[in-house]
């Protein structure tokens, strides 16, 4: 068992391939643990408290809220940033698709809808199958432009 | 915002959890999805002088299937609950219901034990455990003792889990050949909190005759509310869609309601009487159709 009081406390995990070992407050979110220690500042931080999905990343390969997650919680996982995207399958497709598209008005919430699409490997005429404006739900768009993301997303299958 | 400093404890197994938990005393909160309660520490609407973290738990990760019932356990988050996901197909009522739920990062993480023991009135989890008729194990150094969903919740955010309990799992009752179930909802957006949802479970026995069926409204009052007076309709076929609307008009009519700026009573009603009875006919229709 772990105890710990308010003093520091010890993560060792892979993000984007790198190991990563250090030191943190037990309340440091995993959005601020990637941003202000590793420099990882793709992932943003738009409500802190899971509403928009600016933040997604990937930790074990699943999508979820780094804003909701403490960074001593990842001891031990993988975790994958939109700086990362590189060795994602199928997830350099999606950037192009976004490009495209032009699937962004001021970009601040682009990094979390790439990393809701990264845990998807979308086959041949599966987009057009999945319920996308419900598979995309999970993130907010305050420029409000939904529907070039949508058009960029069904190009992927 | 940032919360509040807090002391952190990471548990490797349940005896240990309950140990510490009942050695921090009720300044301690349990973390395990913690997608409702981390963001209210965020915010400092709450702020744990400890918090216990269960995720490193592996005994909690458990999912257990025998011939009666499903049982799952504490770390297993709502998105195997999904269509896609072994419990959904075990359960498809959990894979109905989870449409509603969020939205996939966020059921990425979260419990659906977590989310009985939050007691959030608008949840639809705990309609739909309560509607399945399913019973929750509850660890302390006291023991272990097993409680029906339906006597989780006892307000909004408050439950009969005493400060130094540890729900391990909840035990679901397995479908039988003509259970019929359905899960509806009616919010602002989907993934918005509920106005009104409503879980149906209908059996029905071998020659057509209703043999249980239960109505479970979530986000209507403090609790999951079971919809009382079917009673009547035991031994008898599933009456005409007729028959469901009087019957769920006229119960609803004087229901406690949880209203808030969205929703007044008399709309809060409205909205209960809409899904119970949408609920109801499709829970209804498909026990048919499966007990032929």
């Amino acid at each position: 068992m772990i105890v710990m009081a308010t003093e520091m406390i010890s993560v060792d995990a892979m993000v984007n391939g790198r190991r990563v070992v250090a030191s943190v407050e037990a309340r440091m979110s995993l959005s601020d643990f990637l941003r202000h220690r590793l420099g990882l500042t793709g992932t943003h931080v738009g409500c802190e408290q899971g509403v928009c999905g600016s933040c997604n990343v990937l930790v074990d390969g699943v999508a979820v809220r780094s804003c909701l997650l403490f960074a001593p919680q990842v001891d031990g996982r993988i975790v994958t940033t939109v700086e990362g995207l590189q060795d994602i399958p199928g997830l350099e497709r999606a950037r192009e698709a976004f490009v495209a598209e032009e699937a962004f008005q001021c970009g601040f919430c682009t990094p979390g809808f790439l990393m809701a699409l990264a845990e998807v490997d979308f086959r041949p005429g599966e987009a057009g199958a999945t319920d996308l404006r419900q598979f995309l739900s999970g993130t907010l768009c305050r420029c409000t432009g939904y529907q070039t993301i949508l058009n960029a997303v069904r190009r992927l299958g | 915002m940032k919360p509040a400093r807090f002391r952190y404890i990471r548990p490797a197994s349940i005896d240990e959890a309950v140990d510490v938990l009942a050695e921090q005393g009720p300044d301690a909160a349990l973390l395990a999805g913690g997608q409702s309660l981390v963001p209210l520490m965020n915010q400092r609407l709450r702020c744990p002088a400890t918090l216990i973290d269960l995720n490193f738990v592996g005994e909690l990760d458990c999912r257990g299937d025998d011939e009666a019932s499903l049982v799952i356990g504490a770390l297993v988050r709502q998105r195997e609950l999904e269509s896609d996901g072994a419990l959904g197909r075990a359960e498809p009522l959990f894979a109905e219901a989870s449409l509603f739920v969020g939205n996939r990062q966020v059921r990425s993480r979260a419990t659906l034990v977590g989310s009985l023991a939050f007691a959030d009135p608008a949840a639809e989890y705990p309609a739909v455990l309560v509607a399945l008729g399913a019973t929750a194990t509850a660890r302390s150094p006291r023991g272990e003792r097993e409680l029906s969903c339906a006597k989780v919740a006892t307000g909004a955010f408050s439950s009969s889990i005493a400060a130094d309990e540890l729900i391990t799992s909840v035990r679901v009752p397995k479908a039988s050949a003509g259970r019929g179930s359905a899960y509806t909802e009616i919010a602002e957006r989907r993934g918005a909190r509920a106005l009104a949802g409503a879980a149906a479970v209908v059996e029905l026995d071998g020659d057509g005759s209703v043999a249980s069926c239960r109505v479970v409204l979530a986000g209507v009052a403090d609790v999951p509310l079971q919809v009382g007076g079917l009673e009547s309709l035991r031994g008898e076929p599933i009456p005409a869609g007729k028959e469901i609307r009087k019957l769920l008009t006229a119960w609803t009519r004087n229901i406690p309601v949880r209203a808030d700026r969205r929703a007044d009573p008399r709309y809060k009603r409205t909205l209960a009487a809409e899904v119970s009875i949408s609920a109801l006919r499709c829970a209804g229709g498909r026990a048919r159709r499966l007990a032929r």
